[in-house]
């Protein structure tokens, strides 16, 4: 109820604006139409009888005075007669198709009863009349960005980045709508579109963490570790207690081989937040990297007993008891990786290694048979997301 | 390596100051090196020039981005005129027309196109023998492949190509034949690399040949055309092709077996080595596939091949993904007996080491030997195991370059042109990059695809030869200091193949083992000298030689003196 009441004060808000915009506009063009802009005028004084009575006259005269029944529409809205301002703004619309203003009141009205798919096209429509009627477009921009947000947290993701897409041609310069643009693109791998969304938010808004944060991330989507690794440092200097930040930055530097620097980084990770699993799954992997088989399993065990779940290092302890030919055991953690995350190439891969080293083929063969499919799917998944980025080209060579 | 490092911390510094944060990274340095080598370098030297030899390869560049202009042509180092001297070919690509219709097989139209044939002189200097040879080449010539096919004493040549292959018979006197169409090995397809090797151990070598995919001349735009630059399409762009074996009929005549043989799983085959990594007795072969798993074939020893590379754990990097995979050699780096291999990849990569476990599989080693921080942001072509300082540990020489020329617009960090890459072996256990201090062809960049390595000078210190895209050629004089002992031995098959190709070879000193395989294969399209080399540190002989030849004989020569080329001939009988 609260809420309702809050979106009916933005609308009248907004349609009382608009009317002192039309007033100015009645005076400048015709004197002839001087009943109108002194309606508008009784209009935005709270004049409303007054006001009605200016417009009922020159309608009288002229029934289809289409300013006229659009300043009436906003009286009836003024008035919570909400069903005859529809049919009133409706009707505007329909005797002058390119007044913005019908337009714009009609999906100002939408949006006040609840109805944004209606609201959506007449305010696209007001905007596309009249660029500077930033009642309509703010209006526009709230209502993609919250149905981009509803898509968001339905898992559609598809939709929220086509709304943000949308948005962002409105409000390019608006840091938030380039932020959210950046962390749909994040959410569907479309990397490229994503640095360019969180390079536009960090022009607009220097050093904004998460924007820092989530280019950083896109780097790596794109396997461009070192732009990743530049941007997580930022982070860390900008966020210096925050524990993800020093094991993201770690995972990169592990990327790019400086393995001492990234066990600093997953160190200081595990002494801000050391209730983590990440940080203790990565230095794992290091020590794995490195046939350190005892330290990998000390820290793997460490996020095992933490997260019993966590598929990642499961399969990294499943690689240990590989390396010590404990078969048995491996597969046992394998398989468990496995459960948790049947998409897990790399634990499908030593597990068929596992159940070849066991003699056990056709398991084997069923494993590594599964890894190739994985892997193909990723490379179809790739391909699409190319296809996504640059419609008119296929996907080029790269690492 | 070295240079881009720097780049990396003027990048860092620029952003540290344009963001304000520059006290972030003050006195913490978490970007730079993390180890610099004291390994004794290299010192190799570019002696082309002086040597006669200019060559300039011709890979028709066009708009269209045709992949076949950025796979680059091999070289073959050979002694065809037994005089002793290694002499030099080098394949070349042909006219590709901007567009090239498709269906298209090039031609050598023009004499820039031609293969070349470089002969040594007695003085060390080359001299151009193409034309008298009979080796200028039909088509756009890719892989390189030396063997005696007819065990008449004369090394023949097989030149791989797009669309047609050739089998040149050197017929003794300084020229050659095109016996292709007799013999049956024109083959089809974009061919690669190939490699002589006697798999039914039948006395006769029989030819594999690899084929990279199913391509032509179509107008397949990759890249993005939004930016407006266009790039090489992906290998996931087309379809795989199989490999071609052709079995030594023995009378000039080879039959095509690849699928009888088992050996016809369709691939993307860029890189070709050979080893008997099971130590049975069989020669088995390891394709360097792009962007697919890389393929084992194990030779059953019944004519027939299984291919094991993912279950053996030589298919795939250490996560269990495929890589591009271009070079390939096959030796035993670790002098425990028993070969291993290693690939080149593109940048991000990290070249790939997998080590024999002795137990007909391999480990992933690329991290642990510390191939992978060196690698990361290098692209690998040619690759090849040799002892440049003669310690008795084989070194690695990598020859690079991204296979995209755009790629510094996607990709800032990485280069198109690379230097080459020297990498010493640290006891078997560790690589380090010496490339740095190891002479100024490490600080050149180059467009590299081609590798052979031999002896050029018989000093006894193994030299090496490059090809580019596109570009000239190196010949690069091995001139490393050191006072290590060395051993060279020319085997001559008698029972077995007159190469003595897939031969194995066990030394003994006071410093301990070493073995290797009798192969001109491996590397990149490129064939390499068939003889063996031996650094053997400080020992100034050699207890022991001992030789299993692909016949199953076995022979021991004891107390050699080190620091010689010695001409071993297979025995008519010995130890089976």
């Amino acid at each position: 109820m609260q809420l309702h009441q809050e979106k009916f004060r933005w609308l009248c808000a907004s349609l009382l604006a608009a009317t002192l915009t039309l007033s100015a506009q009645l005076f400048a063009e015709d004197a002839a139409t001087t009943r109108l802009s002194h309606a508008a005028q009784l209009l935005t004084s709270g004049n409303l009888e007054r006001a009605e009575n200016e417009i009922q006259a020159v309608l009288r005269l002229s029934p289809d005075e289409y300013r006229a029944l659009d300043l009436l529409g906003v009286i009836r809205i003024l008035q919570h007669r909400t069903t005859d301002a529809e049919e009133l703004f409706r009707r505007v619309v329909e005797i002058k198709p390119d007044f913005a203003s019908g337009h714009a009141h009609l999906g100002l009205l939408y949006l006040q009863v609840g109805r944004p798919k209606q609201a959506i096209p007449e305010l696209r429509e007001a905007v596309g009349l009249d660029s500077a009627r930033t009642d309509a477009s703010d209006a526009l921009l709230h209502t993609w960005r919250e149905q981009a947000q509803a898509s968001t947290a339905a898992g559609d993701s598809a939709t929220a980045l086509a709304l943000l897409v949308d948005a962002r041609k409105l409000a390019p310069n608006n840091p938030d709508v380039q932020f959210e643009l950046g962390m749909a693109a994040l959410r569907m791998s479309l990397w490229q579109d994503a640095i360019e969304a969180f390079q536009r938010t960090l022009q607009l808004r220097k050093d904004d963490p998460m924007a820092v944060w989530g280019l950083g991330r896109a780097f790596m989507g794109q396997s461009k570790f070192e732009e990743a690794r530049d941007q997580f440092a930022r982070y860390v200097v900008i966020r210096p207690d925050d524990s993800s930040g020093h094991c993201s930055l770690g995972m990169t530097l592990a990327a790019l081989e400086h393995s001492a620097d990234a066990r600093a980084q997953f160190d200081q990770s595990i002494a801000l937040a050391p209730a983590q699993t990440e940080s203790y799954y990565r230095l794992g992997l290091l020590d794995l990297e490195n046939k350190d088989l005892d330290s990998a399993e000390k820290d793997l065990r460490h996020a095992i007993e933490r997260d019993p779940k966590q598929s990642g290092a499961l399969a990294a302890m499943g690689r240990v008891e590989f390396e010590r030919k404990h078969f048995s055991e491996a597969a046992a953690f394998l398989r468990q990786a496995i459960d948790n995350d049947d998409s897990l190439r790399v634990a499908h891969y030593y597990l068929g290694l596992t159940y070849s080293r066991m003699g056990r083929k056709p398991e084997s063969d069923r494993e590594l048979e599964k890894v190739t499919q994985l892997e193909q799917e990723e490379v179809e998944k790739q391909r699409t997301i190319f296809k996504i980025s640059d419609p008119g080209s296929v996907s080029a060579q790269t690492p | 390596m070295g240079r881009s490092l720097k780049v990396i911390v003027l990048v860092l510094s620029v952003i540290a100051i344009l963001s304000g944060i520059r006290t972030a990274f003050t006195g913490k340095e978490i970007f730079a090196a993390e180890s610099q080598t004291s390994a004794p370098p290299g010192r190799f030297i570019d002696v082309t020039e002086k040597l006669g030899i200019h060559f300039h390869h011709q890979a028709s560049p066009t708009s269209k981005k045709y992949l076949l202009e950025t796979m680059g042509s091999g070289v073959a180092l050979f002694d065809y005129d037994n005089d002793g001297r290694l002499d030099i070919f080098f394949a070349n690509g042909a006219r590709l027309d901007d567009p090239t219709p498709k269906g298209t097989i090039p031609k050598k139209d023009d004499a820039k196109y031609w293969n070349r044939l470089y002969h040594q002189k007695p003085d060390g200097t080359f001299e151009d023998v193409t034309q008298k040879a009979g080796l200028d080449g039909i088509g756009y010539s890719t892989g390189t492949a030396v063997g005696d096919y007819d065990n008449d004493g004369f090394e023949d040549l097989f030149v791989a190509g797009y669309g047609r292959s050739t089998l040149y018979h050197n017929n003794g006197d300084g020229t050659f034949t095109d016996v292709t169409a007799a013999a049956g090995v024109a083959g089809s397809g974009w061919m690669t690399s190939a490699a002589w090797v006697d798999y039914d151990n039948d006395g006769r070598l029989d030819l594999i040949v690899a084929r990279y995919m199913q391509w032509d001349f179509d107008d397949v735009y990759c890249g993005n055309r939004a930016t407006g630059f266009r790039s090489y399409c992906h290998p996931d762009q087309f379809k795989p092709a199989s490999v071609l074996l052709y079995h030594n009929d023995g009378n000039g005549k080879f039959s095509e077996v690849s699928h009888p043989a088992g050996i016809d799983k369709p691939g993307k085959g860029l890189g070709l080595a050979i080893a008997d990594y099971d130590r049975d007795g069989w020669m088995d072969i390891l394709l360097a596939n792009d962007s697919i798993p890389e393929y084992l074939f194990h030779n059953r020893g019944n004519g027939t091949f299984e291919e094991v590379g993912l279950p053996s754990g030589a298919g795939l990097d250490g996560n269990g993904s495929s890589f591009a995979g271009m070079g390939v050699d096959f030796e035993d780096y670790n002098n425990d007996g028993w070969p291993d291999i290693v690939i080149t990849d593109l940048a991000y990569q990290r070249y790939a080491l997998y080590t024999n476990a002795k137990d007909g599989t391999f480990d992933y080693s690329t991290s642990v030997a510390g191939l992978g921080a060196i690698s990361l942001l290098h692209s690998g072509w040619g690759v090849h195991f040799l002892d440049y300082d003669n310690d008795g540990w084989k070194d690695l020489l990598i020859v690079q370059s991204h296979v995209m020329d755009t790629i510094e617009v996607t990709e800032p960090n990485l280069r198109y042109r690379e230097p080459p890459l020297l990498l010493r072996n640290e006891h078997g256990k560790k690589f380090a990059d010496v490339s740095a201090l190891s002479g100024d062809v490490f600080h050149q960049e180059w467009a590299a695809r081609g590798l052979a390595v031999g002896d050029i000078n018989n000093d006894g210190k193994l030299d090496a030869v490059v090809t580019s895209n596109n570009g000239p050629v190196w010949v690069l004089m091995n001139h490393t200091e050191t006072s290590n002992h060395w051993i060279t031995l020319k085997l001559v098959g008698v029972k077995s193949n007159r190469d003595a190709i897939g031969a194995q070879i066990r030394i003994s000193t006071q410093a301990g083992e070493q073995f290797a395989t009798v192969s001109t294969s491996g590397s990149y399209q490129s064939s390499s000298d068939k003889r063996v080399h031996f650094g053997l540190g400080a020992a100034d002989s050699i207890r022991e030689i001992a030789i299993r030849w692909p016949s199953g004989i076995h022979q021991t020569i004891s107390n050699q003196k080190a620091d010689q080329i010695v001409v071993i001939t297979e025995p008519a009988a010995g130890n089976y």
